[in-house]
C-alpha cells in the first residue's frame, strides 16, 4: 500500500518535472525576447522570478535525487550513468551563479540584471554561465524514455551523446565567441562610452568658457546645439548639468537639457550606463548592443532545440528502424523456441553491417533452427499458474 | 455424483479456453494447446484434482476423461457447424463435372457424403488435430487468396497447378476443387480397425504404403469422386519427393498445411520484421529440401506473401 502510494507520487513528480522541463526552456527564450522586443517591466519580473524559481525548483530535485542515491550507496552510479551530472550542471552553478545572484540583486535594489554589460570581473563570469542556461535543454533527454520507439536503452544513450556533443559544441563556441576581443560587445560599449566622453568634454569646455565670458546668448546656443545632438543621437536617454555646477555661477542655465520620457521602465537597468563627464551627467543606452549579444545567445539556442527535435523526430526513427529493431528481433528470435520473425533487410541499406548480420540470422540461423526443432512439440501456452484461483 | 464431476471439468474447460492466450485460438487449436498441458503437467494435474476444489471424490485418471470428454464436446459443437456450412456453401461441387467431362457427379450425394467422413474424421481425437491447419485455411480464406494471385501471375505454380496437373479449369473452380480436397486430407490420420495411421508411420516405403491403403479406403467410402480426388487429398500428406509429378495440388495443399500448422493467430506485425507468412515461407525456402516443401511453389509463395491479405 505504502508502495502504490510512494510511485503514485513519484509518478506525479517526474510528471511535474517533465512538464518543468519545457516550460524552463520556454522562460529561457521568453526571458531573451522580452528584452531584445522590450516588453513591459512586469513581465520581465515575472520571467526573472520563473526563471530563479524553475532553478530553485531544479536544484532542490538534484539534492533530493543525490541525499536517495547515498542512502542507496549508488551515488556514483546516479551521477554517472543516470544523467546525475546532467542534473547538476543544469541546476546549482546556475541557481549559484546566475539567477540566485540576480535574484539578491532585485531583492535588495529592485533592479534585474542580465549581466550582460558589467565590469566587475565576477559578472563576466556570470554572463559565461548565463549561455550555460542551455545546458537545461539536456534535460530533454529524460523525456526520451517517454517517447514511443525510445524505450531502447542502447538508443537512449546513444541519442544522448550525440546531442551532448551537439549541445557542448554550440556552448564552447559562444564562450570562445564571447571572448574573443574582436567581436567583444563589451569592447563595443567601452568604445561607446568613450566617444560620449570625449564629445560631452568638448561641450563641458566650451560651456565653461561662455560662462567664464558671462555670455548669456553664447549659453543659450551651445545648449540648443546639445539638444539638437542629444535628439539626433536615439542613445542619449537623459542629459543634464550637474546642480552644483550650475549653483556655482551667476548665468542661469537648465538644469535638465534633455530627457526620453519613461525611458527607466522601457529599458532595463542593466542596459543603460550613467556617466559623470566634467558638467555633465548623460544617460545612454546600449540596448542595442545587447540586442546583438541576446541575438547571439538566442540564435544558439535555437540552432540547440532545432538540432535537438531533429534527432529525435528523425534520427530517433533511422535508429529504431535500422538498428534497435533489428537487434529486438534477432534477440527474440535466439531466445524464443517458437519466433521465426525475419528481420526486413531494406533494399537501399542491405550492405549495412547490421543487415549483414540480419541476412545471417534469416538464411542461416532460422533454417538451422527449423531443422533443428523439426518434429518437436511446441511450448504449451498454458501453465500451472494458470489455474491459481481458479473456481469450478 | 458424476454429474457434478462433469460440471467441473467443463467448468475447468471453460477456464483454460476463457485464458487470454487460448481464447485466440481456433478450436481445434485450444484442444490442442489443452491437451499439450495435460500432457506435460499430468502429475502437477493429478495431484491438485485431489483437492477439494477440484475432483475429490473420483481417481485422478477418471478426472482427467471427464476433463478430455468436455473438452471434445466443446470442440465439436464449434468444429462440426464451421465444416458443415463449408460444405454447404463454400464449396461447389458441380466443379467435379468439370474437371471430369465423361462422369455425371451426383452433387448432393457428394455433399452429403463429404459431410458424413468430415464428421467421422473430427470425432476422431488424432484425426482432428489434422483440422487445426485446414480450420484456419478456411477461415482466412487463404486458398481464394493465394490462387487468386496465383492464377494473375501465371507463373511457376499456376503452370504446376494447370498444365502439370492437366486441370484445365478456371480460378474460381481451382479454388472450390482445392477446398474440397483440402476438406479431405486429414484421411490417413483416421483410425481404423485394424489399421495404421500415419502418426505412427515410420519410414517413407511405410508412409507411402499407408497413403495407399487410405486412398482406396476413401474411394469405398466416398464411392461418388473420382479416385484422382482422393489420391490427391491423401498425398497432400507427403512431401514433395514422395509424389508423382503430376500431383500439384498435393505440393501445394502439403506446404499450405504446413504453414497453418505454425500458424499463431496472437502473433502480430513486428516493427523492423517481415509478415509472419512471409517469414514462415523465407524460412521454408532454406528448409524445403528437409520439410519436403516444392521449392518452385514454396519460392512463388514467398514472393507473394505480402499481397495474400
Amino acid at each position: 500500500m505504502e508502495n502504490k502510494r510512494s510511485s503514485g507520487l513519484s509518478r506525479v513528480l517526474n510528471g511535474f518535472i517533465n512538464i518543468l522541463i519545457f516550460v524552463s526552456i520556454l522562460q529561457i527564450i521568453l526571458d531573451d525576447l522580452s528584452v531584445v522586443l522590450m516588453w513591459d517591466q512586469k513581465y520581465k519580473t515575472y520571467l526573472f522570478l520563473a526563471g530563479f524559481a524553475i532553478d530553485c525548483i531544479f536544484s532542490i530535485e538534484f539534492i533530493t535525487r543525490t541525499i536517495i542515491s547515498i542512502k542507496n550507496s549508488s551515488f556514483a552510479n546516479y551521477f554517472f550513468y543516470e544523467n546525475g551530472w546532467i542534473d547538476f550542471i543544469c541546476s546549482i552553478p546556475l541557481l549559484l551563479f546566475s539567477s540566485g545572484p540576480s535574484f539578491i540583486t532585485y531583492m535588495t535594489s529592485g533592479i534585474i540584471l542580465t549581466n550582460i554589460f558589467s565590469s566587475v570581473k565576477i559578472m563576466r563570469i556570470v554572463r559565461t554561465i548565463r549561455i550555460s542556461r542551455i545546458l537545461r535543454i539536456l534535460r530533454v533527454f529524460k523525456l526520451l524514455k517517454n517517447l514511443q520507439n525510445a524505450n531502447s536503452k542502447m538508443l537512449q544513450n546513444h541519442l544522448k551523446t550525440i546531442m551532448i556533443i551537439c549541445i557542448f559544441s554550440i556552448i564552447i563556441s559562444l564562450f570562445i565567441y564571447s571572448y574573443i576581443p574582436v567581436f567583444s560587445v563589451q569592447n563595443a560599449v567601452e568604445a561607446r562610452t568613450q566617444t560620449y566622453t570625449s564629445i560631452f568634454l568638448a561641450y563641458s569646455n566650451q560651456l565653461l568658457l561662455a560662462i567664464d565670458r558671462k555670455d548669456n546668448r553664447a549659453v543659450d546656443e551651445l545648449v540648443k546645439n546639445i539638444r539638437i545632438l542629444c535628439f539626433a543621437d536615439k542613445n542619449i536617454l537623459k542629459l543634464e548639468i550637474k546642480p552644483d555646477f550650475i549653483n556655482n555661477n551667476d548665468i542661469k542655465v537648465q538644469n535638465s537639457i534633455y530627457k526620453v520620457k519613461d525611458y527607466e521602465d522601457q529599458i532595463l537597468r542593466s542596459h543603460y550606463l550613467d556617466e559623470n563627464i566634467s558638467s555633465f551627467n548623460l544617460s545612454y543606452s546600449v540596448q542595442d548592443l545587447a540586442n546583438i549579444q541576446i541575438g547571439i545567445n538566442l540564435l544558439c539556442l535555437f540552432a540547440v532545440i532545432l538540432a535537438s527535435s531533429a534527432y529525435i523526430l528523425y534520427y530517433l526513427k533511422i535508429f529504431v528502424t535500422r538498428i534497435s529493431d533489428i537487434i529486438y528481433i534477432i534477440f527474440k528470435g535466439i531466445k524464443h523456441k517458437d519466433y521465426y520473425y525475419q528481420v526486413k533487410i531494406p533494399e537501399h541499406y542491405k550492405d549495412e553491417e547490421i543487415f549483414e548480420f540480419a541476412k545471417f540470422y534469416n538464411n542461416v540461423y532460422l533454417p538451422a533452427k527449423k531443422k533443428m526443432y523439426k518434429g518437436k512439440e511446441k511450448d504449451s501456452k498454458i501453465t500451472i499458474d494458470d489455474l491459481l484461483n481458479m473456481d469450478i | 455424483m458424476s454429474d457434478t464431476n462433469l460440471q467441473r471439468a467443463e467448468k475447468f474447460i471453460n477456464h483454460l479456453l476463457e485464458l487470454p492466450n487460448i481464447r485466440i485460438e481456433s478450436p481445434i487449436g485450444a484442444e490442442s494447446q489443452i491437451l499439450l498441458f495435460i500432457k506435460n503437467n499430468r502429475s502437477k494435474l493429478e495431484a491438485s484434482f485431489k483437492n477439494p476444489e477440484f475432483f475429490p471424490s473420483i481417481p485422478p485418471d477418471q478426472a482427467i476423461a471427464f476433463i478430455l470428454q468436455s473438452l471434445q464436446k466443446r470442440v465439436l459443437e464449434s468444429c462440426i457447424p464451421f465444416f458443415t456450412k463449408i460444405i454447404d456453401s463454400e464449396i461447389d461441387f458441380s466443379i467435379l463435372n468439370k474437371v471430369h467431362k465423361n462422369h455425371n457427379f451426383n452433387v448432393e450425394a457428394v455433399k452429403q457424403s463429404y459431410r458424413k467422413i468430415v464428421e467421422d474424421m473430427l470425432q476422431d481425437s488424432v484425426c482432428r488435430v489434422q483440422f487445426k491447419s485446414i480450420y484456419y485455411i478456411f477461415e482466412k480464406r487463404y486458398i481464394d487468396k493465394s490462387l487468386a494471385l496465383i492464377f494473375e501471375r501465371k507463373a511457376f505454380t499456376y503452370n504446376e497447378l494447370v498444365r502439370v496437373q492437366k486441370c484445365f479449369i478456371e480460378l474460381q473452380d481451382y479454388i472450390s476443387y482445392l477446398k474440397m480436397l483440402l476438406l479431405l486430407t486429414p484421411y490417413p490420420h483416421l483410425q481404423k480397425a485394424g489399421n495404421k495411421t500415419l502418426a505412427s508411420a515410420n519410414g517413407k516405403d511405410e508412409i507411402q504404403s499407408i497413403c495407399k491403403l487410405a486412398t482406396g479406403s476413401l474411394v469405398k467410402e466416398i464411392p461418388l469422386i473420382d479416385i484422382t480426388e482422393c489420391k490427391l487429398a491423401v498425398d497432400s500428406n507427403l512431401p514433395d519427393y514422395l509424389l508423382e509429378n503430376w500431383e500439384a495440388s498435393s505440393r501445394f495443399l502439403f506446404i499450405l498445411i504446413s504453414r497453418f500448422a505454425d500458424y499463431e493467430p496472437a502473433n502480430k506485425k513486428e516493427k523492423g520484421a517481415e509478415t509472419a507468412d512471409k517469414s514462415w515461407y523465407g524460412v521454408a525456402r532454406k528448409v524445403a529440401q528437409n520439410y519436403g516443401y516444392n521449392k518452385g511453389i514454396v519460392d512463388e509463395l514467398y514472393l507473394i506473401a505480402n499481397e495474400i491479405k
